[in-house]
């Protein structure tokens, strides 16, 4: 069955139908191109030629025309337009007309950086000429790197080796800092929040360098679509950047379906589950040769989904192999065997997480099935685009789950189709962020008078690491003063260092996987279940201090999923004293695994639990909070009070990500009946990175839109007493807990209202 | 909050183990910020006895001592870094560039920095130089005395630089040329010796000592072979904290030592140069200072050198001292093998059936090598047999049993081979029997 035809079959089932909230046929798009400008070397225009390239994308040439004149480009394409070439041609164009120009790529991951090196080899051995490319990253061997270093035309790198093996070496790059004439910033969109954060202060040390040696970089960003390209951009390299974003790639017709599973109970909301649902989705078009990439939005769910879905590849006689698990944890070559079978066609099936939303080729499948909504738009669009082809029909599932926010989303479709994406947020000037690249720039090269570090001037902290004896002061210079390699203790995503070895010792002892040190808690903990590719492990020790996981193959039929004990204290407050109910500034949260449920396969029932023994965990940051102004809820019993508190948290966390048009990640949640800090019944938003990315302080400037928002949640859920689509399940909140919450949201609405008449009336209005 | 109580309670700055030896600046010289090189308590200049040599671009602080080259520094003297010959040069450093080695053209290096990390804010904060000039060891320290005056610093650096053509050092390869090199870039400035030849004496010494020595640090080696003796010697790892001591608290005191731990570098590197002229190829003497392990570890150098009869004295040697049981059998083991090549069988038979005669799996290679020469070389085919077997016999003993598959095939089918050409043999010689 080709998917035209599949179509069809799911249009033509009633069943599957009553459930699909929005169905979207996209037409398919002609390409719109222009000609190679008169002004690209010829040489590289007839290799183009050579490989079946004879024109341009409209965006291609555009981006050509905006590097030609001198200026940054950001191109904002969906994923398989070209978007490669539209860096690659004008890199080349200079590096023909200049041997001694160089450029520098970055890519997110070493995996994305392999892929390109390949692109780029295939077409320079086509071009002739003598333009080393090559990668420089952890796995490049020693010898290598020194002829890299002199010689390499295009390094390609990632922010991580940018950090610690370039920048602060730089005078072994000499060559390729004197010259350095474009820096590609390709996955632009990846870098938001503490990622961003990082990278957008090595790219001010990468500019002070470049400057030391007298060069001035124009930058070419590539991004997927989000609302802010220009913006992130802008804040990124701290320039002007031109935003070319008009796709001129021809693209197949596609058809979108959002499909809410059926409610099996109507009192307490429950809905089918999404991951069976999708399963079924999944076999039906596995059975009929589609290839088909689905989305899970945790490591577990990928794992428990490819089980079920390898179950029915085995029951419905497919090959071995057919039906393939992706994810983070994967080694290297394991991945690259996966990526290559999918590109092939062996490979028919694929459950992955979004590890395979980023750029890596794996050529345009059929179809893609979501399982709950990824929590941004640009994340949705990039896991649909996974499928489809230039030409030929393709077709996108997202199923939803029962979390408010997916009930939001599939109800409320025009919400997706027709708003624009989440903006990428930084913040670079993150004062724990700075601090660190501050100690690396002044290891690079001294600060000299009223230098600026981004965009200002940072004496108050150079001043400040002179008193700590890391920096020393002569005259109007800062120098570096330790005896230690600061770039080595920073890692730029909080997860990429100390990462747990998971060790199988079921046959002698076997490397299978890793992980980062905070989800290994609750995922590596003693007795716990890992799933790796489908297979069952049980973790028998987990060794802390040594970040090893030693497990066993065994086969239950039950996995486990493990709770945390969240303890927040406030240490400073940056809003108003004087504010009524809400508030917002530093705190510690800290983390304590405390139980495991073993929970049933299939039947999702709980069939046992045990205790977690490891070390809390400790994190800086910043919270938004309101408490209940005193007499509301004082009416209340503790239990119900409890509840309907439970419920209002439930609702705040997740209307916020969709104001804040963030990561639902980015943010957590934690209530207190009588909080030790207001001293009354109190509802923590914190951030879940260190110190702040700015989402607190927007919370508490939206604090009315987001009362309204949770307020309209609950308002328009079918459900009787609660559900986890709106306050949560009544099993956690309490039967009163759904009208509790409510009466509490109108409690914190009328009191706004009630500030908002004082205001008027002290002025008098 | 202030931003510095809002840093400290991040806990993002916990001051590193070495600057937490010293107090932070106190209030009140905060409030008094004295910067600039102003009110030294105690300056360099008088705590070491120094000049200020100048340059184009200010002055550098330059210690120097002159020493005859006869000058004894423990059991030897400088004297012999004049007669390091080319030839041993290249023997040692296995570098054929140093054919042209001249040794009143070389430069000794060794470098006092801010840390051993590397990378672009390690810095050089004490250049030891040493070089011979009219019969006597010029010794220069160039000292930095503030961040500043690094320009000043590499400039005087490179004018010494320049009266050479061959450095050598200890570590140098992977530490001292590469860092220095490092400043020379961050500072805008060529060094006057560019891919000088370089003969890194760490690589030789560990060739020849690591037998016996636990480490072969130049402090190592100047105990246990030079025979030198250091008192009060300021430990490597605290140098840069007494640097940044100095730069904080202005008060060189704590430097002196420093400055002569440098300088007692020197001269040991030097005379650890010297040294080497006189072991290797056409060596005569029999330095007493050698003992058994490090003729293993000369044999095994001059085994290397392709030098196969100075190597079989040397292993010799090494047996006649004393040496642990593992590297005696070792010894006898490269010696047999080399005595092999050498075509002076009797000799190499001669510790074959001595280590043939042991009762475990060591016997398994000797027993192989007597089966081939009694197969091949003797045709004794009664004697090769033996030793197959015998050598079976040993294969058992080993506990790995993973390599033991293919090597009991290989050895069988050497067996099957011995035993046919030993039929054959006594077939052809039955006639000549019955004549007799």
């Amino acid at each position: 069955m080709n998917v035209s035809q599949f179509v069809d079959h799911l249009l033509a089932d009633r069943a599957f139908r009553s459930c699909v909230t929005a169905h979207q046929r996209m037409p398919p798009r002609a390409g719109k191109y222009r000609e190679f400008p008169s002004t690209v070397d010829r040489r590289l225009v007839a290799a183009l030629g050579r490989r079946g390239i004879h024109r341009l994308y409209e965006h291609q040439a555009l981006a050509w025309e905006t590097a030609a004149a001198g200026k940054n480009v950001v191109v904002v394409t969906p994923t398989a337009s070209g978007k490669t070439l539209c860096y690659n041609l004008p890199v080349l164009d200079a590096i023909a007309r200049d041997p001694g120009a160089r450029a520098l790529y970055l890519f997110p991951t070493k995996a994305l950086a392999q892929d390109q090196m390949n692109e780029l080899h295939d077409l320079v051995n086509e071009l002739g000429l003598d333009i080393k490319t090559h990668t420089y990253d952890g796995d490049t061997p020693a010898n290598a790197r020194r002829l890299i270093r002199s010689a390499g035309h295009i390094v390609i790198t990632n922010p991580d080796m940018l950090h610690t093996g370039i920048l602060p070496h730089h005078t072994k790059w000499i060559r390729l800092f004197e010259n350095l004439r474009y820096v590609v910033l390709d996955e632009m969109h990846g870098y938001r929040g503490v990622f961003g954060s990082h990278l957008a202060n090595v790219i001010r040390r990468l500019k002070r360098v470049c400057a030391f040696y007298g060069s001035r970089p124009q930058f070419i960003c590539s991004s997927a679509t989000i609302a802010n390209p220009g913006e992130l951009a802008g804040r990124l390299i701290e320039e002007d950047v031109e935003v070319v974003d008009r796709n001129g790639a021809p693209s197949g017709e596609r058809h979108v379906f959002f499909y809410n599973p059926p409610l099996l109970d109507r009192q307490l909301g429950i809905r089918r589950s999404a991951l069976l649902a999708a399963k079924e989705l999944a076999s039906d078009l596995l059975a009929n040769q589609v290839q088909t990439i689905v989305f899970g939005r945790s490591r577990l769910s990928v794992e428990v989904l490819l089980t079920y879905l390898q179950e029915e590849a085995r029951r419905r006689k497919l090959p071995e192999g057919a039906v393939r698990g992706y994810r983070g944890g994967y080694l290297p070559l394991q991945r690259r065997e996966i990526e290559r079978g999918l590109r092939e066609g062996k490979v028919l099936g694929v459950v992955s997480t979004n590890a395979l939303e980023l750029g890596i080729d794996i050529g345009g499948l059929d179809a893609s099935v979501l399982v709950g909504y990824p929590g941004t738009i640009a994340s949705a669009w990039q896991q649909m685009g996974r499928a489809g082809r230039r030409s030929t029909v393709s077709l996108s599932i997202m199923v939803a789950t029962s979390s408010p926010l997916d009930q939001f989303i599939v109800n409320h479709p025009e919400y997706f189709f027709s708003q624009a994406p989440e903006n990428g947020l930084v913040n670079p000037d993150n004062l724990l962020i700075l601090m660190s690249h501050l100690k690396c720039a002044a290891f690079e090269l001294p600060f000299e008078g009223e230098e600026p570090f981004g965009p200002r001037f940072q004496g108050e902290m150079l001043n400040y690491l002179e008193e700590e004896r890391i920096l020393h002061r002569h005259g109007d210079r800062w120098y570096w003063m330790s005896d230690s390699f600061p770039a080595e203790k920073i890692s730029l995503r909080t997860a990429a260092m100390d990462n747990f070895v998971i060790i199988d010792t079921t046959e002698g002892a076997r490397v299978i996987g890793e992980m980062d040190r905070f989800a290994a808690p609750m995922l590596l903990h003693e007795e716990a279940i890992y799933l790796h590719e489908g297979q069952q492990y049980q973790v028998e020790k987990l060794d802390w201090e040594e970040k090893k996981a030693y497990v066993r193959r065994v086969n239950v039929d039950y996995y486990t999923d493990a709770s945390l004990a969240v303890n927040l204290k406030v240490l400073d407050v940056f809003s108003e004293p004087g504010e009524s109910v809400r508030g917002y500034g530093e705190v510690m949260v800290s983390f304590l695994p405390t139980i495991f449920k073993k929970i049933k396969l299939h039947t999702h029932e709980n069939v046992g639990w045990g205790q977690i023994h490891l070390p809390e965990q400790e994190m800086h940051t910043t919270a938004y909070w309101l408490h209940l102004p005193s007499p509301l809820g004082d009416d209340l019993g503790r239990d119900e009070l409890q509840g309907g508190l439970l419920g209002l948290a439930h609702l705040l966390v997740n209307v916020a990500p969709m104001f804040l048009m963030c990561d639902p990640r980015d943010i957590q949640v934690t209530a207190e009946v009588r909080s030790p800090f207001t001293g009354r019944p109190t509802v923590y938003l914190y951030e879940n990175f260190p110190e702040t990315l700015g989402f607190s302080e927007k919370l508490y400037g939206m604090h009315r839109m987001l009362l309204e928002g949770a307020l309209d949640l609950v308002q328009d859920c079918p459900c009787e007493s609660g559900c986890p689509s709106c306050v949560g399940p009544v099993v956690e909140v309490g039967e009163e807990g759904k009208k509790i919450a409510r009466r509490l949201l109108e409690g914190l609405l009328s009191e706004e209202g009630k500030v908002k008449n004082e205001e008027r009336e002290a002025l008098g209005l | 909050m202030s931003l510095r109580d809002r840093l400290r309670s991040l806990g993002g700055e916990k001051p590193g183990s070495t600057n937490a030896l010293a107090p932070t600046l106190s209030h009140r010289e905060r409030e008094h910020g004295e910067r600039g090189p102003a009110r030294w308590a105690w300056p360099i200049e008088s705590v070491v006895d120094g000049d200020h040599y100048p340059t184009s671009e200010g002055t550098c602080f330059v210690v120097e001592h002159r020493y005859p080259v006869s000058q004894p520094h423990g059991r030897f003297s400088l004297q012999s870094v004049l007669e390091l010959p080319p030839e041993m040069a290249v023997f040692w450093c296995r570098d054929e560039a140093l054919w042209g080695f001249d040794p009143r053209r070389a430069i000794f290096l060794d470098l006092e920095t801010t840390g051993l990390a590397g990378g672009t804010g390690t810095y050089a904060f004490l250049v030891g130089l040493g070089w011979v000039e009219d019969e006597e060891f010029c010794l220069r320290q160039y000292f930095l005395r503030e961040y500043s005056e690094e320009r000043p610093l590499l400039l005087a650096v490179n004018e010494a630089l320049g009266r050479g053509e061959t450095l050598i050092t200890y570590n140098g390869k992977c530490f001292d040329w590469p860092l220095l090199e490092t400043r020379f870039v961050y500072s805008r400035l060529r060094p006057s010796l560019s891919d000088p030849l370089h003969m890194d004496l760490l690589y030789p010494a560990r060739r020849l000592w690591r037998h016996r020595l636990e480490s072969c640090s130049l402090s190592s080696l100047e105990q246990n072979v030079l025979g030198v003796e250091r008192e009060g010697d300021v430990p490597g790892w605290l140098i840069p904290t007494l640097y940044f001591r100095y730069l904080t608290e202005r008060d060189a005191r704590p430097l002196r030592s420093v400055f002569e731990h440098n300088r007692l570098d020197l001269l040991s590197l030097a005379t650890l140069a010297g040294l080497f002229g006189q072991l290797g190829p056409g060596m005569t003497a029999e330095p007493s200072y050698l003992r058994g392990p490090d003729y293993y570890g000369l044999g095994r150098a001059l085994e290397d050198a392709g030098r196969l009869e100075e190597c079989t004295v040397c292993y010799e040697r090494a047996l006649q001292g004393e040496l642990p049981q593992a590297m005696k059998e070792q010894t006898l083991a490269r010696l047999s093998l080399v005595y092999k090549r050498l075509r002076q069988s009797q000799q190499a038979i001669d510790i074959w059936h001595r280590l043939a005669s042991r009762h475990d799996a060591g016997a398994l290679w000797p027993c192989i090598e007597l089966a081939k020469y009694y197969e091949h070389q003797a045709h004794d085919y009664r004697m090769a047999e033996e030793m197959a077997l015998r050598a079976l016999r040993a294969l058992e003993l080993r506990w790995s049993a993973s390599s033991q598959a293919q090597d009991r095939a290989d050895l069988m089918r050497r067996l099957h081979r011995i035993r046919s050409k030993r039929q054959r043999s006594t077939c052809r010689s039955l006639p000549a029997e019955s004549e007799t």
